[in-house]
């Protein structure tokens, strides 16, 4: 399947713990920096597609100052399909570093790491 | 659970929320306004909140998704549906491209006067665009057909606002909905979620051969000068739009009787409605011209009895909406 990058960073931000929609807006932006700042209407839309594939379900439901919070966790197909998608890029990712090392070019660290 | 005053934005996010179908804001509307609120914080109502672009945008792209593809068989049947009508318009646009280059070339090998005002090179990159559009979407690369498509509509409406003033009086609005209504059905219709089909190359054809009997009515030895009137209106009947009315009406029948999917009979209809519209300025009844608009007619009236039944069939045959459980793994 393919999976896109707001799909990726909102299947590594329920990695830990279930989270709910705003939740995972606010990990979703710390994963990538604060490069990606999904929409709400993005969101529903990764999730619809996340939970349709049940690569995610609904975890339980609470009301927060008088509101609905759903939170939602991984499956283990969910998380298969995250570690198959995070070796891909890492060996893409390598295989870039390789050549970039090739032409002399130094290897920039990632971000978020240093 | 007690429901919190409703302030001015949120007010307005449930307004924009409407664009979704009622089945999904039953499921998600309350999760969604409060994941909105939440992400806005407190914000007074007498700063005049409104809902960022961004947010609209996301909301109605979602709309889109939902409506042409979501959850449910009804959702996949008008998505379905929607990519139909995108492939007929675009294979309708691209026969009259390949007409328009075919003829163009012909003239100027027989180096024959070109009537009207001084030739521009316009409609021939509307031609080009339009096929390059149509063997795009056939062959799954969307991402450029998408951009053809747009360029294609963009050039072919500004040629159509750019016409003469009685054409732009009587044709511009058909022919303004058969630039435009492709192009708009392949932008919503081929969204990310969508099933990527590559078509095979025979399926390439027909916008080809549906030039061949124009051609072919231009090389035969006909009597054109005992028998101008008649034969001017077979070779109206051998025109592209022509060829096309008829291939939708038959395909139409074709449809009720081997009992196609709804999708199908309802692309076919929207597809004859779009013809329909098109021929319709042309059938107009004019005393002593009657093998101009004689055979418009025909094709009309062919249309209009096949369209309804497909719009009725189609719709019954559509499968229920379903209450969904989005958060819940299949």
């Amino acid at each position: 399947m393919n999976v896109t990058e707001p799909m990726f960073l909102a299947l590594t931000a329920l990695v830990d713990e279930p989270r709910h929609g705003y939740g995972i807006v606010q990990e979703v932006e710390r994963l990538s920096g604060g490069r990606v700042q999904l929409k709400i209407g993005s969101l529903y839309g990764v999730l619809d597609r996340l939970a349709g594939d049940g690569l995610v379900e609904l975890d339980r439901e609470e009301i927060w100052r008088g509101r609905l919070r759903r939170y939602y966790r991984l499956t283990d197909d969910g998380a298969r399909i995250l570690e198959e998608e995070a070796a891909r890029l890492a060996a893409n990712a390598a295989a870039a570093r390789s050549r970039l090392r090739a032409r002399g070019l130094p290897a920039r660290p990632a971000e978020g790491t240093t | 659970m007690n429901d919190p005053e409703p302030v001015l934005l949120e007010r307005r996010y449930r307004a924009a929320l409407r664009l979704l179908p009622a089945s999904y804001r039953a499921e998600r509307e309350e999760e969604m306004v409060a994941a909105f609120l939440e992400m806005s914080g407190d914000v007074p109502d007498e700063r005049g909140p409104r809902p960022r672009w961004g947010e609209l945008a996301s909301v109605a792209a979602l709309a889109v998704r939902v409506r042409l593809g979501g959850a449910g068989a009804r959702a996949a049947a008008w998505g379905e549906t929607v990519r139909l009508v995108a492939l007929l318009g675009l294979a309708y646009q691209a026969t009259l491209g390949v007409h328009g280059l075919v003829w163009r070339a012909a003239s100027a090998a027989a180096h024959l006067p070109v009537l009207g005002a001084a030739p521009s090179p316009f409609p021939v990159v509307a031609d080009v665009l339009w096929v390059v559009a149509f063997v795009a979407v056939m062959r799954g690369f969307t991402g450029p057909a998408k951009v053809t498509a747009v360029a294609a509509g963009t050039v072919s409406l500004l040629l159509i606002g750019a016409g003469p003033g009685d054409q732009l009086t009587w044709a511009a609005p058909p022919a303004a909905l058969m630039a435009s209504v492709p192009v708009l059905a392949l932008l919503a219709g081929f969204h990310a979620e969508a099933p990527a089909t590559v078509r095979p190359w025979r399926l390439l054809l027909p916008p080809v051969a549906a030039v061949l009997p124009s051609v072919l009515l231009l090389r035969a030895p006909l009597p054109w000068d005992s028998a101008f009137e008649p034969l001017l209106a077979l070779s109206s009947l051998f025109l592209p739009d022509a060829i096309a009315a008829v291939a939708c009406a038959v395909a139409g029948v074709v449809a009720l009787r081997r009992g196609w999917a709804p999708s199908a009979r309802l692309a076919l209809a929207a597809a004859g409605t779009l013809l329909l519209a098109w021929r319709l300025p042309m059938a107009w009844p004019v005393p002593g011209a009657e093998v101009v608009w004689g055979p418009a007619a025909v094709l009309c009236g062919v249309l209009a009895v096949v369209i309804p039944p497909l719009a009725v069939t189609g719709r019954r045959l559509l499968p229920p909406a379903r209450r969904m459980r989005p958060g819940r793994a299949a």
